[in-house]
């Protein structure tokens, strides 16, 4: 059975390659543009994973992570931030909030996004 | 802010402290002051008591006549005048008939008599119905008083029995003349201060002297019997001026910095959110670039032909560079704001440079560049390092890339650590195009690039050594290179062992 990857990110340009990379790689791959949309089909899709982006519309990354959290029924969904926002605050708190990984999108390629959400399904 | 309180908190402490000294030594003065005076006062009328005792005792001498002449006022005027001629101080002597039985003596207000200051003294003449009643002068005694003086200005007079003042030397004030209200006036003795009759200021000590009957007052003036206060005062109250003016500038001073940290803050905040920012959005395009150039590379969309490959890897690898300059321009502004932050952990440099060179193999196989890790030929346990692998592996990474980038085809890489002295060294030597003499100085600093190595077309903006160093550096570390153009180039990284 394919397994599911929820893929927020509000650029198209990132959005659309990483969609076609992971549907060649043989996953199930559901999009959202923005943070309450994401929280909304995180809840009803429950997908294996999700891949994060922070700077997203309506509620950031930050605040969905928080948002999920509170909800028992998705907690426990792991969740690789992809952001380019680097700073080490940054960072900190995405692993904080309860994010399993955080890559900044310029320093990694397709191929090792699809090795970590490999090694965390 | 904490401004306010402190200022007053100061300011409070400065007055507290000028009260903690000029109280007391207030006391002191007032008290010396009257000491002085009373001092003054009681002699003076231990003398008019003595002068009316031995004016007392001479109408005993007269009283012994008056006896010895048979207590008969018929023989009176012939006693009196041998009387007054040996005795010129008094001016009058009469036998009067006693006023009931009085034993007692009575000393009546001082009058002007032809001139002249005298007092009335009546005293009871022993076996006989008789009073003595005797008109004194009292210049002597006057002239004692005038002599006084209670420091330069100060003077001694006397109220008498009749409450008014006599004997005063104060200019403007007439004699015999009731005394106005005076703190000790209800009281035979006292001290206060008020406002006398010529409308000094003035500090008075009064002691009564029972014999004759005065009250005999020392007055200074408050100016002079109080000048060391009023000094005390006016330092004291300069000091608080002083220290007003110090408070305020401490004041003025301490807004400007608060206001200059708080535009520093406010400013420094801003730009790192700024850089933050741009960072972020020169990344989103770079990614998506460096996204879609590898799946393309990687044939994830279809096999490309060699040459397509190629150029397709070259974009890629100057959308690197470019994402490389974003890192490092994001790392440079952290360092000079101070915020790179180090997280330092124990580390086994072996392990460590294994992971390290490890990165960098693929380069060098692409490069056509032998690379590598030479283990110390001493099998000395290598202590273990603090370092902040993350970051050192950022700085140590930067020399590899450099020596493999900047190197003569087909060159050679090698990295070698040691344990030298209290140090771990770390050395990175290539056969590349080495450093033009005389550049290695300005190696180090920002957005520099050796003339060579410009010429030669590599990318690179010139941030990379300047990274390195403040990595080095922040390990509490040492780097050096050591160099020859066109033979090659040797850095070395001398960390220290705690």
């Amino acid at each position: 059975m394919k397994k599911t990857v929820l893929v927020v990110e509000d650029d198209k340009y990132l959005r659309d390659v990483l969609v076609e990379k992971l549907m060649k790689e043989e996953f199930e791959v559901v999009s959202a543009m923005d943070g309450r949309v994401a929280l909304d089909l995180t809840v009803k899709k429950i997908p294996d994973i999700v891949v994060l982006d922070i700077i997203v519309p309506e509620m950031n990354g930050f605040d969905y992570l928080e948002a999920k959290a509170k909800d028992k029924t998705i907690a426990k969904i792991p969740v690789i931030i992809l952001s380019n926002l680097g700073q080490k605050e940054d960072v900190e708190r995405g692993l904080a909030l309860g994010a399993k990984d955080y890559m900044i999108k310029a320093h990694f390629t397709p191929n090792d996004l699809i090795a970590k959400v490999r090694s965390l399904i | 802010m904490y401004a306010w309180p402190i200022i007053i908190g100061v300011g409070a402490i400065f007055i507290f402290a000028n009260l903690l000294w000029l109280y007391p030594f207030m006391q002191d003065v007032e008290a010396g002051a009257t000491r002085y005076q009373a001092e003054i006062a009681r002699r003076v009328a231990g003398r008019a008591d003595f002068f009316v005792e031995k004016k007392l005792r001479e109408m005993g001498d007269l009283a012994l006549d008056i006896l010895e002449a048979g207590a008969d006022p018929k023989q009176m005027p012939k006693v009196a005048a041998r009387f007054l001629g040996r005795h010129p101080s008094f001016i009058a002597v009469d036998l009067v008939p006693a006023a009931g039985a009085s034993a007692e003596y009575s000393v009546g207000p001082v009058t002007l008599s032809n001139g002249k200051k005298t007092v009335e003294i009546t005293a009871p003449l022993p076996y006989a119905p008789y009073a003595i009643k005797a008109q004194v002068t009292v210049g002597d005694i006057v002239g004692e008083i005038a002599e006084e003086r209670v420091g330069s200005f100060g003077r001694v007079y006397v109220i008498d029995r009749a409450g008014n003042i006599v004997f005063h030397q104060y200019e403007g004030i007439v004699n015999g003349a009731a005394a106005s209200a005076r703190p000790f006036m209800s009281i035979e003795g006292g001290m206060g201060t008020y406002a006398n009759e010529a409308g000094t200021d003035v500090t008075g000590v009064a002691v009564f002297a029972p014999s004759i009957g005065w009250t005999i007052v020392a007055e200074a003036p408050l100016s002079e019997a109080w000048a060391s206060k009023y000094q005390a005062i006016r330092l004291a109250s300069f000091l608080m001026f002083l220290g007003a003016i110090f408070v305020a500038m401490l004041a003025w001073s301490f807004r400007k910095l608060v206001g200059i940290a708080e535009r520093e803050r406010a400013l420094s905040i801003a730009k790192t959110e700024y850089i933050s920012l741009l960072a972020h959005q020169l990344r989103t395009p770079l990614a998506g670039t460096k996204w879609n150039l590898r799946t393309l590379i990687d044939g994830d969309w279809g096999a490309l032909n060699a040459k397509q490959k190629r150029f397709m890897e070259r974009s890629y690898e100057t959308n690197e560079q470019m994402i490389v300059l974003v890192r490092d321009l994001l790392d440079v502004t952290r360092i000079e704001e101070g915020r790179f932050g180090f997280a330092f952990k124990k580390g086994d440099m072996g392990a460590f440079l294994v992971r390290v060179v490890g990165d960098f193999r693929d380069q060098a196989k692409r490069s056509g560049i032998t690379l590598t890790l030479k283990k110390p030929r001493v099998k000395a346990r290598m202590p273990m390092v603090p370092m902040d692998e993350e970051k050192l592996a950022m700085a140590v990474g930067n020399l590899i890339d450099n020596a493999i980038r900047y190197n003569k085809p087909s060159g050679s890489v090698e990295v070698s650590f040691a344990r030298e002295g209290s140090g771990a060294v770390i050395r990175i030597t290539d056969t590349g195009v080495g450093i033009p003499k005389g550049q290695e100085r300005n190696l180090f600093s920002k957005f520099f690039r050796g003339e060579n190595v410009v010429k030669m077309q590599v990318q690179g903006f010139g941030l990379g050594l300047y990274i390195v160093k403040n990595i080095v550096e922040g390990h509490g570390g040492k780097i050096a290179v050591a160099s020859k153009e066109g033979e090659g180039t040797t850095f070395t990284i001398t960390l220290p062992v705690r």
